[in-house]
């Protein structure tokens, strides 16, 4: 912090990440503090200690997203989806991956961090697009498919027939399940001038790409580790849309895992294999959570609609699977209730309604009342019936 | 003297949204649409109405109640004109990103008031809390104490209590539809820790300055290089915000539910639309997963069909 403190009258609070979960992004793209009087940037020393910032005091390593944002995010996605017919599947990296390395950064390379969430994430576009180049370069008649799927056999609006269409699978952002680990990584590239000037003077000692140049070290954020979860969704839904939506499934998982996503790829960064064991069951917890909320809701709402007879129908129904209640003995209370709440079910009820209740009660004392119980209800039936 | 009926659709963004404002603005290629006057994100009502028609045209629903909420097709135009009056989505929360907590659901007075305006508009009743008065720099949320100063991007503001913060969460999460899997106390209080009312002028430059840009680039698959023109800059609102949009009800002018009245028109309309869940895609980049919306439908408590 010897340069220019850009936000001098601001008190920034020293280690945010630690104490205030502040957002990363915002930091890592605003609050880069390492200039010099003269607004250069001197060295790659101050770029690296910029990343540290980003960096846990004591632990050292960084760690951005906060557990139960993720689960939240994903819960919304996960009921959008179901919405949509859509699928989702997860896939845990391999090694690094970079996302938004190509936007403007002062260290040279930025990364891209999601706006609410605060973790590296791949765009839906970026998802679209990796699809499709694996379509483009790895099928050998990929015209049908790129025209369903994209809409478009060519990206080129000059090498097209025209016929340009909405494809028919919507592909979204891929997001974090579980915070990600950043690393501060390095790239050393020395033949820059071969770069910027080969193709112009050609054959110069200093634009040939040769071993005698002084490699410039370049640090960059890159994630660590990371589970994405991958999603797509039918935009339309045909007969055969869920062939579609399997043949993308392995198109995903192939170029995931051979061509890789995000950037720098050739290097060896964005390659995502299977997703992790521990991923897998976090996803399978949730998924059961979720799918039980539904039903607690889906119960309430079929509840809510009920007449106040219906419901108290419900409740004696299943009262009436528990054991406890099933005893002659412990369950006298439960029995005599029965009784009380058939006399004022009599004069209360639809007589639908009381029906239902005397036939429930019927099967009921059959099954698990005593001789003095059937003999009572039988004749309680009489009285109030008049059979 | 027509009898209309009035609903609010809260709509929650789920995925980022892009409503194109068309026309390059400065920097950004693609910018979304905006109120000309206060510069404030919103989506128009003509994009509104598409989007919800498009969804009945998706969801197969019946060729009559189509006609009759949105109107003929083109070449039909002049029969009679739709019952629904579909309003300017406009925004009442926009996530800022902070470095004290992840980010903050920020809006202003003059948002607020204009909320106000709009719910009396649509004939709502009930207790409305008073509009906070902000001073320039500082904000005021629930819980001011022991927090420090509060960023919002990379602006610093000293917090100040918000008497009626909690009236406030109450009135903005009719907006929010639910969702399985999140408590709705759990919803209630991240809105109560979130949000956050700054001065007009701030949240004018948040308008601005805080609403993302994600560049965009179309690579050639076979040469693996950005392709000539192939760079281009994209501004969408973020996942969290929260929009809201009037919808009023004419009565019926179609043959077949001329008898029917606006309130019984609009909830088969929306009966229609939102029995199968609670989305709606609005805006560009469907394909990309933009523009998925959580709707809530906010109505008078009683209806104003018939007065």
């Amino acid at each position: 912090m010897d340069g220019i403190p850009l936000y001098q009258e601001s008190r920034i609070p020293k280690r945010f990440l630690a104490e205030a979960q502040g957002h990363p992004g915002l930091w890592f793209e605003r609050f880069y503090n390492q200039y010099s009087a003269d607004f250069s940037l001197e060295s790659s020393e101050s770029k690296i200690n910029f990343l540290k910032t980003l960096c846990h005091p004591e632990r050292g390593a960084l760690r951005v997203g906060i557990p139960y944002e993720l689960r939240k995010a994903w819960v919304r996605q996960k009921n959008m989806l179901e919405h949509c017919h859509g699928r989702q599947w997860v896939f845990s990296s391999d090694w690094h991956f970079v996302t938004g390395l190509g936007n403007a950064h002062p260290v040279e390379n930025a990364l891209l961090f999601h706006p609410t969430l605060g973790v590296p994430y791949l765009p839906g576009s970026s998802v679209k697009g990796l699809v499709r180049a694996w379509i483009e370069l790895h099928l050998p008649e990929p015209e049908a498919a790129l025209k369903r799927i994209f809409g478009s056999a060519n990206k080129e609006p000059a090498g097209s027939d025209n016929s340009f269409e909405a494809g028919e699978i919507m592909f979204f952002d891929a997001l974090p399940i579980a915070p990600v680990e950043l690393v501060i990584d390095t790239m050393t590239p020395h033949m820059g001038q071969w770069y910027e000037q080969g193709a112009e003077f050609p054959g110069t000692k200093a634009s040939l790409p040769a071993d005698w140049h002084d490699p410039v070290p370049v640090p960059f954020l890159a994630v660590k580790r990371v589970s994405l979860a991958f999603s797509v969704a039918p935009r339309v839904k045909r007969e055969d849309t869920d062939e579609l939506l399997a043949f993308i499934h392995q198109v995903l998982e192939s170029a995931l895992l051979h061509a890789g996503a995000g950037a720098k790829t050739a290097a060896g960064y964005g390659s995502f294999n299977s997703c992790s064991y521990d991923a897998a069951k976090m996803i399978k917890g949730w998924t059961q959570e979720v799918e039980e909320s539904r039903a607690a809701q889906q119960k309430e709402a079929r509840l809510k609609a009920m007449s106040p007879a219906q419901q108290i129908l419900m409740s004696l129904e299943a009262d009436m699977q528990k054991s406890e209640m099933q005893n002659p003995s412990s369950g006298g209370v439960f029995h005599n209730a029965l009784f009380d709440q058939i006399r004022s079910a009599a004069t209360e009820w639809s007589t639908e309604d009381f029906t239902a209740l005397l036939e429930l009660t019927h099967d009921f004392f059959k099954q698990h009342g005593s001789k003095a119980k059937r003999k009572e209800f039988n004749q309680l039936k009489r009285e109030l019936v008049g059979e | 003297m027509t009898a209309t009926t009035h609903l609010i659709f809260g709509l929650f963004t789920e995925t980022p949204l892009h409503a194109g404002g068309g026309s390059k603005d400065g920097l950004i290629d693609l910018p979304i649409q905006r109120e000309i006057h206060s510069g404030w994100p919103c989506v128009f009502g003509s994009a509104m109405k598409g989007a919800l028609r498009a969804r009945a045209d998706q969801l197969g629903v019946d060729d009559d109640l189509k006609v009759t909420a949105f109107g003929p097709d083109t070449l039909n135009a002049s029969d009679h004109a739709g019952a629904l009056l579909v309003g300017d989505a406009r925004l009442l929360l926009l996530p800022v990103r902070s470095l004290t907590g992840h980010f903050r659901m920020v809006t202003c007075p003059a948002l607020l008031r204009r909320f106000v305006a709009d719910r009396a508009r649509a004939g709502l009743t009930g207790p409305i809390p008073a509009i906070p008065e902000v001073e320039q720099g500082s904000v005021q949320v629930k819980n001011p104490q022991g927090k420090g100063d509060i960023f919002l991007e990379e602006f610093c503001f000293t917090p100040q209590p918000w008497s009626t913060a909690d009236e406030w969460v109450e009135l903005l999460l009719a907006l929010v539809a639910p969702v399985p899997g999140l408590e709705e106390k759990d919803v209630r209080e991240t809105l109560a820790s979130q949000l956050t009312v700054v001065d007009d002028d701030s949240f004018s430059h948040f308008c601005r300055s805080a609403i993302p840009v994600l560049p965009h680039v179309r690579i050639n698959s076979q040469t693996k290089t950005v392709e000539g023109g192939g760079l281009w800059h994209e501004e969408s609102l973020p996942p969290d915000t929260l929009l809201y949009c009037v919808v009023a009800a004419q009565p019926p002018r179609s043959k077949r539910y001329h008898d029917m009245n606006s309130a019984k028109l609009l909830e088969q309309a929306c009966e229609a639309l939102f029995a199968s869940g609670p989305y709606l895609q609005v805006g560009g980049n469907e394909t990309t997963g933009m523009g998925w919306c959580r709707v809530a439908r906010v109505a008078a408590e009683l209806p104003g069909g018939e007065q």
